[in-house]
C-alpha cells in the first residue's frame, strides 16, 4: 500500500459483485481523476480486504450506471467496452480492479489504451476478457438441454467464469420459439427465454423438480421421449470414438472433468447395465 | 434393430472420417430453428480427445465398394443397417434442440450407383432445410464419381461438401482403392470449388515435387495423380531437385493466398466451402508428397481444410500394411506442418525437401525449420515484422499479434514478452529484446544438435504406446 503523504490509508471503493454497482464505483474513479487526484482502487466486497486500506462501499444505483455505460461506449467504443464486461465476467481476482483502471484510461486516451499491454492492468483486462469469451465458447457448445413434459427445455451448467449475459443472444438466435432456463448451478442465475421475446437474466433461481421427484422416488417431469434421445446420444458418443486412438487426457484437456456432471454422455451407464 | 442399436452401427462406419469443424458458415436463422456459428463449436470430446460437433452417420453402410482401408468395404464381414431418411431427419432435429450437436455431417456407403446414392443424401438434407427450416450446419460428402448436377444440388442445401481423396496418389488409389480414379475424385472437386465461387487455378511449379522416387515404392513408377489435377499440372512435368542454395518457390504460400480471397460466410450456397482427407500410413508416399499435395489443394481448389487421417487397420485386407496400430506422431507432425501453411505462411518447400522427405517424429515442423536456419536468428521483438515474429519457436499468432500491438506503446522486455503470452523456454534462444536476450543463446546457436534437444516436445513419446514401424 502506497504512502498518501497525509498518513491516511488509501480509500478502496467497494461493490457489491454486480456490474451496475461496479459501474457507479468507476464513476466515482473518473470523478477522482478529472479532480486531479489519483483514482482509488475498486475491488468487490466480497473480496479479501487489504491491511491498510480504507473500505468505502459505493451505493448501487441503476440509472447512474446506464448513463456512465453509456457516456463510455461513446467515449471508448462498443467492442472496447465490451472488453471491460468480459473482464468483469470473469470472475477472475483482480479482474475487477484491472478493468476499473482500464476504464480511467480508456476514458483519457481512447481505445488505443487497450494496446498498452506491457502494463499490467491492461494486460489483465486482455487476459480477463479472453477467459470469459473462451469459457462462453466452451459452454455454448457443453449446455445439454432436457426437454420436459411441458414441452419446456431445461439445462444446467457450472462455469467458472460468470458466462450466462455472454451466452443469451446465441441461444435466442438459436432457438427463438422455446420456452428454455439456462442454469449456472454456482450461482444460482439462469437466463430465462420465453418464446418470441429477449432473454432476461434471472439473478436467483431454482429448479429443484428433479430433486423432488428423486425424494419422492417418482419420475422427474421430463418428457415421454428425454430418457431414450439420452439413451441414443450416449451410444452416439461412445461409439465414435476410436478405440485404437484412445486418449483420456487428450479427451479432459479440451473438455474439463468440472463440466462433466452436467452432461448426460459422460453419466450415462454403459450399454446392458442399466 | 432399435434406434440406438442402428446409431452404434453407422456411427462407428461413419468415425474415420476426421472432418469435425463446423466453421465457415453464418448462416442466420430464418424462422425456423437453428444457425451457424461463424468460428464454429465443439459441443464435446470423445474418449479419443477428438471434438464430437456433428452428427457424424452413414446412411447405410452397405457399400458397392472394396476399397482396402475402409471398414466398410463390400469384403469385410460387418453388421450392415441403414437409416429410414425420416428416421435420421428427426434425430438430427432432436439432438440439434438438446444442443447436443451443431449439425450433421451426413454420409452414406455407396448404394447402387454414385448418383443413387448422392439423391437419398440431397433429400435427408432438404428435408431438414425445407419440411424442419433447420439452419444448423450441414456437411455433405459428395460420393466420388457423382454427377455435376447432382453435387451442385446438394451444395444448394448444405454449408461444406467434402470429397475424401484417402490415397494421395494415383498408384496408391489404383492398388488400395480400384472402385475410385482420380477423375471420380478431383471432378467434384473442381465442381464444388466453382459452386463456392472459385475459379480453380494452375499452378507455378514448386520445388518441392520429389525428385527422388517416392520412398519405399518398389519397382514401380510413382504415377502421381497430379497430373490429374489440372491447376498442379505443371508440378508434376516440371520435377526440379532442390540444389545446394535453391530459390524458394516463387509462389504465393497458403496464408497469404487466403489473405486475399474473398470469403463470405453468409452465401447462400456452399458457405463453408469444400474439405478432403487423406489417409495416412495405408499407402507409401511421403510426408513431402502429402503435403505438396495438400499445398496444392489449398491453392489450387479453395480447399478449406485437409484433414490428415492416421491408419486404423480394419482387418487384414493385404493391400493395405499390417500395422499394428495408428500412426498417431506422424498424422500429429503432419497436422502441425498444415498449420504453418494456414496460420504461419510457411510453404511446403520449406517444411521439407526432397532429401529430407519425411518429418522429424521427435520435433515439430516449426522448430526444425529454424534450426536449418540459425542465421535468421535471433529475432528483435522490438523492431521484427509479424511474419519474422511467427517464425520464432514459442510465438503463436496471438502472441505475435500481442507483441506488435504492445511495442507501439511500449519498448519490449523479455519479461514483458512473458507476459504477452509468449513460451520463453522455446522463445528465449530465438529472440531478442533491441539486443537483450534472456539467456546467452552464443552458447547454443552454432550448436543445432544442442539446441534440438531443448527444443524436442516429446510427442513422440507421449503418443508412442500406439506408434508402430511401417511394415511394406
Amino acid at each position: 500500500m502506497s504512502d498518501t503523504g497525509r498518513g491516511q490509508p488509501d480509500a478502496v471503493l467497494l461493490h457489491d459483485g454486480s456490474f451496475s454497482c461496479f459501474l457507479c464505483a468507476v464513476a466515482e474513479c473518473l470523478n477522482a481523476a478529472m479532480a486531479g487526484g489519483r483514482p482509488p482502487a475498486v475491488r468487490s466486497a466480497g473480496g479479501p480486504a487489504g491491511l491498510f486500506e480504507n473500505p468505502v462501499p459505493v451505493a448501487r444505483d441503476d440509472a447512474r450506471a446506464a448513463v456512465l455505460w453509456k457516456r463510455l461506449c461513446s467515449r471508448a467504443g462498443d467492442a472496447s467496452m465490451r472488453l471491460v464486461f468480459e473482464a468483469f465476467c470473469s470472475d477472475r481476482p483482480g479482474a475487477d480492479s484491472s478493468a476499473a483502471v482500464a476504464v480511467c484510461r480508456l476514458w483519457r486516451e481512447g481505445p488505443r489504451a487497450l494496446s498498452d499491454l506491457a502494463a499490467a492492468d491492461m494486460l489483465e483486462l486482455e487476459k480477463a476478457s479472453a477467459r470469459s469469451r473462451a469459457e462462453a465458447h466452451l459452454i455454448s457448445g457443453l449446455v445439454r438441454f432436457s426437454e420436459l413434459a411441458d414441452g419446456s427445455w431445461y439445462a444446467s451448467v457450472r462455469p467458472s467464469c460468470d458466462v450466462l449475459p455472454l451466452i443469451g443472444d446465441h441461444f435466442s438466435a438459436r432457438f427463438p420459439d422455446a420456452l428454455w432456463a439456462i442454469h449456472d448451478l454456482g450461482r444460482g442465475s439462469a437466463l430465462v427465454h420465453e418464446a418470441g421475446a429477449p432473454w432476461v437474466l434471472a439473478r436467483s433461481f431454482s429448479f429443484t423438480a428433479e430433486e423432488e421427484a428423486q425424494a419422492s422416488g417418482g419420475v422427474p417431469p421430463y418428457s415421454a421421449a428425454e430418457r431414450e434421445l439420452r439413451h441414443a446420444w450416449s451410444r452416439y458418443f461412445d461409439a465414435v470414438a476410436i478405440q485404437e486412438r484412445s486418449n483420456p487426457r487428450l479427451q479432459a484437456g479440451h473438455m474439463p472433468k468440472r463440466y462433466w456432471a452436467d452432461l448426460p454422455e459422460m453419466n450415462d451407464a454403459p450399454e446392458g447395465s442399466q | 434393430m432399435d434406434l440406438a442399436g442402428k446409431i452404434s452401427i453407422l456411427a462407428d462406419a461413419a468415425k474415420y472420417d476426421a472432418s469435425c469443424s463446423t466453421s465457415g458458415s453464418a448462416r442466420s436463422n430464418k424462422g425456423g430453428v437453428g444457425n451457424a456459428a461463424v468460428g464454429g463449436i465443439c459441443h464435446a470430446w470423445s474418449a479419443d480427445g477428438r471434438c464430437v460437433a456433428l452428427l457424424k452417420v452413414l446412411l447405410s453402410n452397405a457399400c458397392a465398394y472394396d476399397c482396402a482401408y475402409c471398414v466398410n468395404r463390400r469384403s469385410n464381414d460387418v453388421p450392415r443397417t441403414g437409416f429410414e431418411p425420416e428416421e435420421l431427419v428427426r434425430l438430427v432435429m432432436d439432438f440439434y434442440r438438446r444442443n447436443y450437436i451443431e449439425g450433421a455431417l451426413l454420409s452414406s456407403g455407396v448404394i447402387g450407383c454414385p448418383d443413387a446414392t448422392m439423391e437419398r443424401l440431397i433429400a435427408v438434407a432438404k428435408t431438414l432445410r425445407v419440411r424442419e427450416r433447420f439452419n444448423g450446419y450441414l456437411h455433405l460428402k459428395a460420393i466420388p464419381g457423382a454427377s455435376e448436377r447432382l453435387v451442385l444440388e446438394a451444395a444448394r442445401w448444405a454449408d461444406r461438401l467434402s470429397v475424401n481423396i484417402e490415397l494421395p496418389s494415383a498408384a496408391s488409389l489404383r492398388a488400395v482403392a480400384s472402385d475410385k480414379t482420380p477423375a471420380a475424385i478431383f471432378g467434384p472437386m473442381r465442381v464444388l470449388a466453382r459452386a463456392g465461387g472459385f475459379e480453380p487455378r494452375r499452378l507455378p511449379a514448386t520445388s518441392a515435387q520429389p525428385a527422388v522416387p517416392l520412398q519405399d515404392s518398389p519397382a514401380e513408377t510413382p504415377v502421381s495423380f497430379h497430373s490429374q489435377l489440372p491447376a498442379v499440372s505443371h508440378a508434376v512435368r516440371d520435377i526440379r531437385p532442390m540444389e545446394g542454395g535453391a530459390d524458394l518457390p516463387a509462389r504465393a504460400s497458403v496464408m497469404d493466398a487466403r489473405a486475399l480471397r474473398r470469403r463470405d460466410p453468409g452465401a447462400a450456397v456452399l458457405p463453408a466451402g469444400q474439405t478432403t482427407q487423406m489417409v495416412v500410413g495405408a499407402s507409401p508416399e511421403s510426408d513431402l508428397h502429402i503435403l505438396t499435395l495438400a499445398e496444392n489443394l489449398y491453392l489450387a481448389y479453395d480447399v478449406r481444410r485437409v484433414y490428415y487421417s492416421a491408419f486404423v487397420p480394419t482387418g487384414g485386407d493385404s493391400r493395405v500394411p499390417a500395422l499394428a496400430g495408428p500412426p498417431l506422431v506422424r498424422e500429429h507432425r503432419l497436422y502441425q506442418a498444415d498449420w504453418l501453411f494456414r496460420f504461419y505462411g510457411y510453404s511446403a518447400a520449406e517444411v521439407l525437401d526432397p532429401l529430407h522427405p519425411n518429418l522429424d517424429p521427435s520435433i515439430d515442423p516449426k522448430a526444425a525449420w529454424a534450426l536449418r536456419h540459425l542465421e535468421r536468428f535471433p529475432v528483435d521483438a522490438n523492431t521484427a515484422d509479424y511474419r519474422e515474429l511467427l517464425r520464432v519457436p514459442g510465438i503463436g499468432p496471438r502472441s505475435a499479434s500481442r507483441i506488435v500491438r504492445a511495442r507501439r506503446l511500449a519498448r519490449l522486455s523479455p519479461s514483458a514478452l512473458k507476459g504477452l503470452g509468449v513460451v520463453m523456454k522455446r522463445a528465449r534462444w530465438f529472440v531478442s529484446c533491441s539486443g537483450t536476450m534472456a539467456v546467452d543463446a552464443g552458447r547454443v546457436l552454432d550448436r543445432p544438435d544442442a539446441l534440438a534437444s531443448l527444443l524436442r516436445d516429446g510427442a513422440d513419446t507421449l503418443l508412442e504406446p500406439l506408434q508402430l514401424e511401417f511394415a511394406f
